[in-house]
């Protein structure tokens, strides 16, 4: 019960006086639209809530104190007007308060501990904010080249399912079989991946694809792909990881592999996350050193890391979440 | 006197080629991640592979389901088509499952490089699959001489 009071006066410190001005025009906070499960709560509890309608009220709700001052979030009742519930349904009472907090400041995205993400918008990286646990990625699914499996090997991302493998690009994700299932079959990385439904779809693709002629041929292939994406996964949000760095010898001794075409080629990958509403995650500032460049010595080829450095990756995106919690 | 001479001078002779027709006893096989040492340590690699998770490396093999124990997987940074699996099997169907993977596999690596990095398909070429009992070795290696030689003392 104690535990149940602190966080309910965690949950009203941290949204309710924020919100109340802007809920006395709108008194029931909206139904709830986040569309991940994991979220922090301001309190620091971890939310097993999911997207689901509000369950049924109970028949002798638990009454919890109101605490001094409180507006619209008084805790005696929910913000959808049913009572408050014991400690099962705090969670889910949580996760309102959050979402109402966020529409009170017209935020559209909270991190993924729970922060209001107030001037993110599609198109700019993802910022940073306090770290999640790696069960914020259980709903995750991670696809794309090389690097991608090197992620998936030396990361240390075991929440998350990965389908990764070298050679690949925007152009054969769907049609090359490289999956393996067992006894000598193989599945597309996209029909491996569309076994499951995932809330979080991360890609990581580009690398193989700087040999390329045309950027516009990479935007094309890419905003095919993410539409294919969301056919398979609709109900997952999209997050394009950028291109990681090449070390400054790769780059100068090569005419493709190169930082500066890193750069035009992630630009690219920028663009597409502001057209087409995925978010784009600059993992090239996990690798990258003050020159600009992947580090002298941690790469045998300048672009693979070594499987010491993949861990930094994992922290990147631990401290680089967002979710959309309103449209 | 004389007759036995030629009997005690042919009984070496014969002593000899006995010992020599019979194969040179091999070593038993070490441990996995012992065995996967010895292997990096050997030179034969052109970067230092690293020794992988378990489940990462048997869902690469398609093994999940393998009954192995104690194995072990080792990959490189993405940059060369090298790795090592060493897989002791728990009974002869899940040796045999693991060999036909290891197979597959090895199919498969060769068609991805074969667009990919076509500069490491020769050491795709030369990759050696074995089978002593019921532990298998996978090894795709720069130097496959020098991973023999490794590998000819246990297999």
């Amino acid at each position: 019960m104690l535990l149940v009071l602190c966080a309910v006066l965690c949950l009203w410190i941290g949204l309710g006086r924020d919100s109340a001005e802007a809920a006395e025009a709108e008194p029931t906070a909206p139904a709830l639209t986040l569309r991940a499960s994991g979220a922090m709560l301001p309190g620091g509890g971890e939310a097993q809530a999911e997207a689901t309608p509000a369950p049924t009220p109970q028949p002798t709700p638990e009454p919890v104190p109101t605490p001094p001052g409180s507006g619209v979030f008084a805790p005696s009742a929910r913000p959808d007007g049913n009572a408050v519930t014991p400690k099962d349904d705090l969670c889910y009472w949580g996760m309102e308060l959050l979402d109402a907090g966020a529409q009170a400041h017209r935020c559209r995205f909270v991190s993924g501990s729970g922060s209001l993400l107030l001037d993110y918008d599609y198109g700019a990286a993802v910022p940073e904010s306090e770290a999640v646990g790696t069960d914020w990625f259980s709903d995750a699914v991670f696809i794309g080249n090389s690097l991608a499996q090197g992620f998936m090997l030396y990361g240390g991302l075991k929440t998350a399912d990965m389908f990764a493998v070298q050679s690949i690009s925007v152009a054969n994700i769907g049609t090359d079989h490289v999956i393996n299932v067992g006894g000598g079959n193989y599945l597309t990385i996209l029909d491996a991946m569309a076994r499951k439904s995932y809330r979080k779809v991360f890609v990581m693709l580009g690398i193989n694809e700087l040999s390329w002629a045309s950027k516009e041929t990479f935007y094309t292939k890419y905003s095919n792909l993410i539409d294919k994406i969301r056919e398979l996964e609709p109900e997952a949000e999209l997050y394009l990881q950028s291109m990681t760095p090449v070390t400054a010898r790769q780059s100068n001794n090569s005419t493709t592999f190169t930082n500066p075409r890193i750069h035009e080629y992630n630009e690219v990958i920028r663009q597409l996350a502001e057209d087409k509403e995925a978010h784009y995650v600059y993992v090239f500032d996990a690798f990258v050193d003050e020159t600009g460049c992947l580090p002298a010595g941690s790469s045998d080829d300048g672009i693979h890391p070594y499987p010491k450095y993949y861990p930094q990756w994992l922290t990147y995106l631990e401290t680089h979440t967002v979710m959309e919690v309103q449209r | 006197m004389k007759k036995l001479i030629p009997l005690l001078l042919a009984l070496p002779c014969l002593l000899l080629c006995a010992c020599a027709s019979k194969p040179a006893e091999k070593a038993p096989v070490p441990e996995a991640e012992t065995l996967a040492a010895e292997l990096l340590a050997s030179g034969a690699f052109s970067e230092d592979l690293a020794i992988a998770e378990d489940d990462v490396g048997r869902f690469l093999y398609a093994l999940e389901a393998l009954n192995a124990p104690g194995l072990c997987f080792c990959f490189s940074s993405g940059a060369v088509a090298e790795e090592i699996a060493i897989l002791p099997c728990a009974d002869e169907v899940s040796a045999q499952t693991a060999r036909d993977e290891c197979g597959h596999r090895l199919e498969n690596l060769v068609k991805l490089y074969t667009e990919y990095k076509p500069e490491e398909v020769p050491k795709l070429e030369k990759a050696m699959i074995l089978q002593k009992g019921n532990t298998v070795v996978f090894c795709v290696a720069a130097d496959e001489k020098k991973a023999r030689t490794v590998l000819d003392k246990y297999f």
